[in-house]
């Protein structure tokens, strides 16, 4: 009788406790889950409010979310891919170099072949960084971050190599999924893409079972090491994706696309409530997380404040936000 | 059951080092330790104090309260004569306490001199800097009587388990404690330094320094210590003068219980007459197992059982695919089976009970459809497809069939007692209709009702002709639930006896140790 467990010992409904004490102590407990659940989505609307106020018609055009909504189809797309990653308890930093390389393909591909190879070509290349990513650390065991790190470097250097270091501009239907309304379709499909297949698949099933537990989840039949390998990949596929859609937005592809990208990325996926301990979350989490990043940027910018102290105030936001939804008993340990 | 414990005289001094009044120790829905206040335990400075009693009975508990690792839901506790109820380890080292326990307690990363003075700042340091030639020169000097052959510098990790104790208990007794710990040390180490363990416990004891050891090895605690106290079920049972109570009289201290029959079976036949399911030859793996061979049969609950390290943990693994056996072979339903993965094992329709549920067999976190439907999505998905349409149905039924305390299927594991999270558990396996349950430990730290609901539960499956495999510490559980019962010792099959011949635990302990 003496390894039950610490956690039992913590946090167990005591079930011979008097009705009353047990019932306050649940409605505690399930009104902070709830509240940590909307508060994304309530920060949403309180930053629209804010600038709506501050600014006026100058936040509230339409011109204004146009531009918005663009700017953050991209991010949320590259998040799409990263959730499934942050889920499964793992962290991807290679997003950024890896969307460049896979824009800079693309563009390369498109100009003789035609712009669906050039898509399908980028794409492919995400997925390839993402499978070497996944194979590395899943089967060969070197920790995410360092795994990502590394490639972080790689893919941006194949970016300069493939280049030449000089930019390639694009043309046609390339140029058009950048566009309205190609883009909004892009958006769509990949976030009901990825919707679909975090909640209606045993793929998403088992990301957030492994997230949840790792060894729980290989004594309970899940295929841990070919997961691992395959929610990298997709989150490779995802960031090509993304990557491609930047290069078709901006109608050219540079070596230097996306820098500091992975950041933004996973802030996104962060700020909409999804913790980095992995196990919960969702991919509508992200969409809203990649709002509030773009709705605070184009604010601030639109209020004229300095540059230097944007960066503060999202740095700020992005501690203050994890800090309020963190349940920091769940944590073992914090590192 | 337990007797007003009345201490006998100490040999060799009369002052108390440490007396542990009314301990308990609890957790939800069961108790680790749970003495009457008037029990009280007297470890006499000058004396080697034996604690013993079966696996469950609450000695590493109490260990571990008087050690400073955990605290005591109740009782006191005095250390020459002061009110001593530490915080930490630390402050029971700074007290005097010095422990070698039964896990590993050096730190694997650190060198021997690192972890020597771990906690303590003073000797090997001058103002926050570490002087490592004359720390070096502090340890050799404290492991001179123990292990010589071990170095200051060597990583802890690189020793083997022996020296590793051995440079633990050189730690504690460099400390100058006035009590000393040993849990289970003879088990680790054989011959000329078992011998010289006896010889340093001695020298302790003329040096007037308490020592409270445990140890399931009778003859040893007959020759070594003055004094004997038994534990049993977390109760304080007695305390004797070592020499004059036989290893009989202990046992049945230790183990004579009036047996909560109806709990289990109320049948006295083996129903082993069925078809093998799981052939086991020669199966062997180094370190933890060597050539076991057994069979069980449909509608049969074959009973393993063992000592802490015995090998019923990693050969449970092995059987479900999560280790690999070094050689031997097995067989599932006549066809080979190799199971390179705990998938794999399911696939085959075997299904594994962890012996820590909450590291092991549930996400706590995850609500309970989700937990119980995770082994079997395979079968339940469509070309990778898996909405959880059927789910909270699923989920709902095997709540009331197994009569789970929960706020319905969206509840999680975390909000649940220890009872109702092992029925979360059963009910996973229970949804992948196997043909071998693997149940390791199934009723640890779970309130009797909830046991009860098991055992029911274990019956029914061997009825419906499934094979049960029970791994268990319990002795009562493994006679009273049992067609047959396996013991290893040491890795090997030590014993074997059947439902009919009704062994008793007197017999299964001595063939245990």
């Amino acid at each position: 009788m003496t390894t039950t467990s610490t956690i039992d010992d913590a946090t167990a409904a005591p079930e011979l406790a008097p009705a009353g004490a047990l019932a306050s102590a649940l409605r505690r407990r399930t009104s902070r889950a709830a509240l940590s659940r909307l508060l994304p989505l309530t920060g949403l609307v309180g930053l629209v409010l804010f600038y709506w106020i501050a600014a006026g018609d100058r936040f509230m055009s339409f011109d204004n979310w146009r531009n918005l909504v663009q700017q953050a189809a991209v991010v949320a797309i590259v998040g799409f891919g990263l959730t499934f990653v942050i889920v499964a308890g793992s962290i991807d930093l290679s997003v950024g170099s890896v969307a460049a390389l896979a824009g800079m393909v693309a563009a390369g591909v498109a100009t003789p072949h035609g712009a669906l190879l050039g898509v399908l070509a980028g794409i492919a290349v995400g997925g390839a960084c993402g499978l070497v990513n996944g194979f590395v650390f899943a089967v060969l065991k070197v920790p995410s971050f360092i795994v990502t790190l590394g490639m972080l470097s790689i893919a941006r250097g194949l970016t300069l190599v493939y280049s030449h270091t000089a930019p390639k501009p694009v043309f046609g239907t390339f140029e058009a999924l950048g566009g309205e309304p190609g883009i909004y379709w892009v958006l769509l499909g990949a976030l009901l893409l990825a919707f679909a297949l975090f909640n209606a698949t045993t793929f998403g099933r088992y990301t957030r079972a492994i997230g949840g537990d790792e060894r729980v989840s290989r004594l309970s039949g899940v295929p841990v090491t070919r997961m691992k390998v395959a929610i990298f990949c997709f989150g490779g596929l995802m960031a090509g994706l993304g990557g491609v859609v930047l290069s078709a937005r901006l109608g050219i592809a540079t070596p230097q696309a996306g820098t500091g990208f992975e950041l933004t990325a996973i802030a996104a996926v962060v700020l909409g409530g999804t913790p980095l301990t992995g196990g919960i979350g969702n991919v509508w989490n992200t969409v809203i997380g990649a709002l509030i990043i773009q709705v605070l940027n184009n604010g601030l910018v639109i209020l004229s404040v300095a540059p230097e102290v944007q960066q503060i105030i999202q740095g700020a936001i992005l501690i203050v936000a994890v800090l309020v939804a963190l349940e920091r008993r769940k944590i073992g340990h914090i590192k | 059951m337990s007797t007003p414990n009345r201490p006998a005289v100490a040999a060799g001094g009369t002052r108390a080092a440490l007396i542990g009044r009314g301990l308990r120790k609890d957790y939800p829905g069961t108790h680790a330790l749970a003495w009457a206040p008037a029990d009280e335990l007297v470890v006499a400075a000058g004396e080697i104090h034996a604690l013993v009693g079966e696996n469950g009975a609450g000695k590493s508990t109490l260990m571990a309260i008087v050690a400073g690792l955990t605290a005591p839901s109740g009782g006191t506790l005095e250390l020459a004569g002061e009110p001593y109820a530490p915080a930490s380890i630390a402050e029971a080292s700074r007290r005097g306490v010095g422990i070698v326990t039964q896990e590993a307690g050096l730190v694997g990363a650190l060198t021997v001199a690192e972890n020597f003075f771990i906690g303590r700042a003073a000797e090997d340091a001058t103002a926050g800097v570490v002087r490592r030639r004359r720390a070096g020169a502090i340890v050799r000097q404290a492991l001179a009587g123990f292990a010589p052959h071990v170095s200051p510098r060597a990583l802890a990790s690189a020793l083997s388990l022996e020296d590793q104790k051995l440079v633990e208990l050189a730690r504690a007794v460099h400390f100058s404690p006035r009590l000393l710990l040993v849990d289970e040390m003879s088990a680790v180490l054989s011959g000329p330094r078992l011998a010289r363990l006896f010889e340093v416990l001695r020298e302790q004891r003329a040096a007037g320094v308490a020592v409270l050891y445990i140890s399931h090895y009778l003859e040893e605690v007959r020759e070594l210590c003055d004094r004997v106290t038994v534990l049993k079920d977390g109760r304080l049972v007695t305390t004797r003068d070592a020499a004059a109570t036989s290893e009989r009289e202990l046992t049945t201290l230790m183990v004579g219980r009036e047996t909560a029959e109806h709990l289990y079976r109320s049948d006295r036949v083996a129903h082993t007459g069925g078809d093998v399911v799981l052939r086991v030859e020669r199966l062997t793996r180094p370190g933890a197992y060597r050539d076991v061979s057994f069979a069980v049969r449909r509608g049969e609950i074959l009973g393993i059982g063992g000592l802490v390290g015995c090998g019923s943990d990693p050969l449970a693994r092995t059987l479900f695919g999560a280790l690999k056996p070094a050689s031997g072979t097995m067989e599932l339903g006549g066809a080979p089976y190799r199971p390179r993965s705990p998938r794999e094992a399911i696939a085959r329709r075997v299904a594994y009970v962890p012996p820590d549920r909450d590291a092991e067999g549930l996400l706590l976190r995850t609500p309970i459809a989700a937990n119980v439907t995770l082994a079997v999505l395979p079968r339940l998905a469509r070309l990778g497809l898996y909405a959880g349409v059927r789910e909270p149905r699923l989920a709902r039924t095997l709540i009331d069939e197994l009569a789970i305390r929960c706020r319905g299927a969206a509840d999680v594991p975390l909000n649940l007692s220890g009872g109702n999270r092992q029925k979360v558990v059963l009910a996973k396996w229970l949804l992948s209709e196997a043909d071998l349950f693997l149940l390791h430990n199934p009723t640890r730290g779970i309130d009797v009702g909830a046991k009860a609901e098991l055992y029911a539960l274990m019956r029914r499956l061997a009825a419906e002709g499934a094979a049960v495999v029970l791994l268990s510490d319990e002795l009562p559980e493994l006679i009273g639930m049992s067609d047959r019962i396996l013991l290893l010792r040491r890795g090997a099959l030590a014993y074997e006896a059947s439902r009919e011949q009704a062994p008793s635990e007197e017999q299964l302990i001595t063939h245990m140790v």
